[in-house]
């Protein structure tokens, strides 16, 4: 293997694990959106049932 | 989006149709993620660190004994507490109930421990059968309890064992954030020394690690996590077993990256867990642990399927 592959072989755990963290947290803000913002007029009075003001 | 914006500079709508929408995304729906994400962060956190300390990818904080261990104190604590509570500082009383999640979820994990690990070695069946008996003790203990436990009191640990974010609010988040943030910076501190145990406890000695006070930390770092889950939400399972292990098998064994990418998938998946348990069968909520027990329970099942020569099958 040349230097030049046995580095890149040596940095890819770091550039896989870069990759997944990227990816986690676009699904991290998806679900938050996704939390916040499903339909008001679905969810609006589920929430008002959960938490009776 | 644009009660969220108007929010962080200070305006919020006083009336009508766009003061309901702010006080249900704001005072409502913003805690309730804040507070999955918290949870699910945490527990896959701790998930990741536990697997990391027992050298064992089945331990889950959920499974071997340590949730229901918090769950047991922080009902002795609702039942008991308010007997004691007079006794103590109002600050103190604030904390209480994940104060003694953290230590019923603390004791939990140091008798597993002690059970399941001889001559620094965990052994995978001594790990599963402690955390059954633990779990049975701890069932037994909180059944006892209920047992002289008031209607009203009753009702509340009802639903608090299934498990909901529904009764998020900020205090409750500023009481049980700084276990939250103990767990995240402490194992990312960690993370170095869980890497070298992974090779085997003498090497990880022999480069250097203090692998004792390493234990040790991680130890309370998850109790203080698990606990305050716990205290907050309710026993959720299986979200520490399968973060962790997702993970492992996209992004590979270094725990730095492994726990930062726990703490974002494990609040992404428990955050989506809640909006199925919410709308689901709407009007009514199904608690969030049927959800996570729904999705962890066949990912278990094949878990044990796979590594079944371990298991003597």
């Amino acid at each position: 293997m040349s230097s030049v592959a046995s580095l890149a072989a040596l940095h890819r755990p770091a550039r896989r694990g870069a990759t997944v963290i990227g990816a986690a947290g676009i699904l991290m803000v998806i679900a938050i959106i996704g939390s916040l913002a499903i339909g008001p007029v679905l969810i609006a009075p589920l929430d008002v049932i959960a938490h009776p003001r | 989006l644009r009660i969220l914006v108007d929010a962080s500079s200070g305006v919020r709508p006083t009336e009508g149709i766009a003061m309901r929408d702010a006080v249900v995304i704001l005072d409502i729906r913003l805690p309730r993620t804040v507070l999955t994400l918290l949870v699910g962060a945490s527990l896959a956190t701790a998930g990741a660190v536990l697997q990391g300390v027992f050298r064992n990818p089945l331990a889950d904080p959920g499974l071997v004994g340590v949730s229901t261990g918090a769950a047991f104190a922080a009902v002795l604590w609702i039942v008991f507490g308010s007997m004691t509570a007079a006794w103590f500082p109002s600050l103190l009383t604030a904390f209480a109930l994940p104060l003694s999640a953290f230590l019923g979820s603390l004791l939990s994990m140091i008798l597993l421990y002690r059970l399941a690990t001889r001559e620094g070695r965990t052994s995978v069946a001594m790990l599963l059968f402690a955390g059954i008996a633990l779990s049975a003790l701890a069932a037994a203990g909180t059944g006892l309890v209920i047992f002289v436990a008031s209607d009203q009191q009753l009702r509340e640990f009802t639903f608090w064992t299934l498990g909901s974010a529904g009764g998020a609010n900020w205090p409750k988040i500023a009481v049980v954030l700084p276990f939250f943030a103990a767990l995240l910076a402490g194992s990312l501190w960690l993370a170095r020394g869980l890497d070298a145990l992974a090779l085997g406890e003498a090497e990880a000695f022999h480069i250097g690690i203090d692998t004792q006070s390493l234990k040790r930390i991680a130890i309370l770092l998850v109790a203080a996590g698990v606990g305050a889950a716990v205290a907050i939400a309710g026993v959720i399972g299986f979200i520490g077993l399968i973060i962790p292990h997702l993970l492992r098998l996209s992004a590979g064994p270094v725990h730095r990256p492994l726990i930062i990418g726990c703490a974002l998938l494990g609040g992404a998946l428990l955050t989506a867990s809640d909006i199925v348990a919410r709308t689901i069968a709407a009007p009514a909520e199904v608690p969030i642990g049927v959800v996570t027990a729904i999705l962890g329970a066949p990912y278990f099942l094949y878990l044990v399927h796979r590594n079944r020569a371990a298991f003597g099958g």
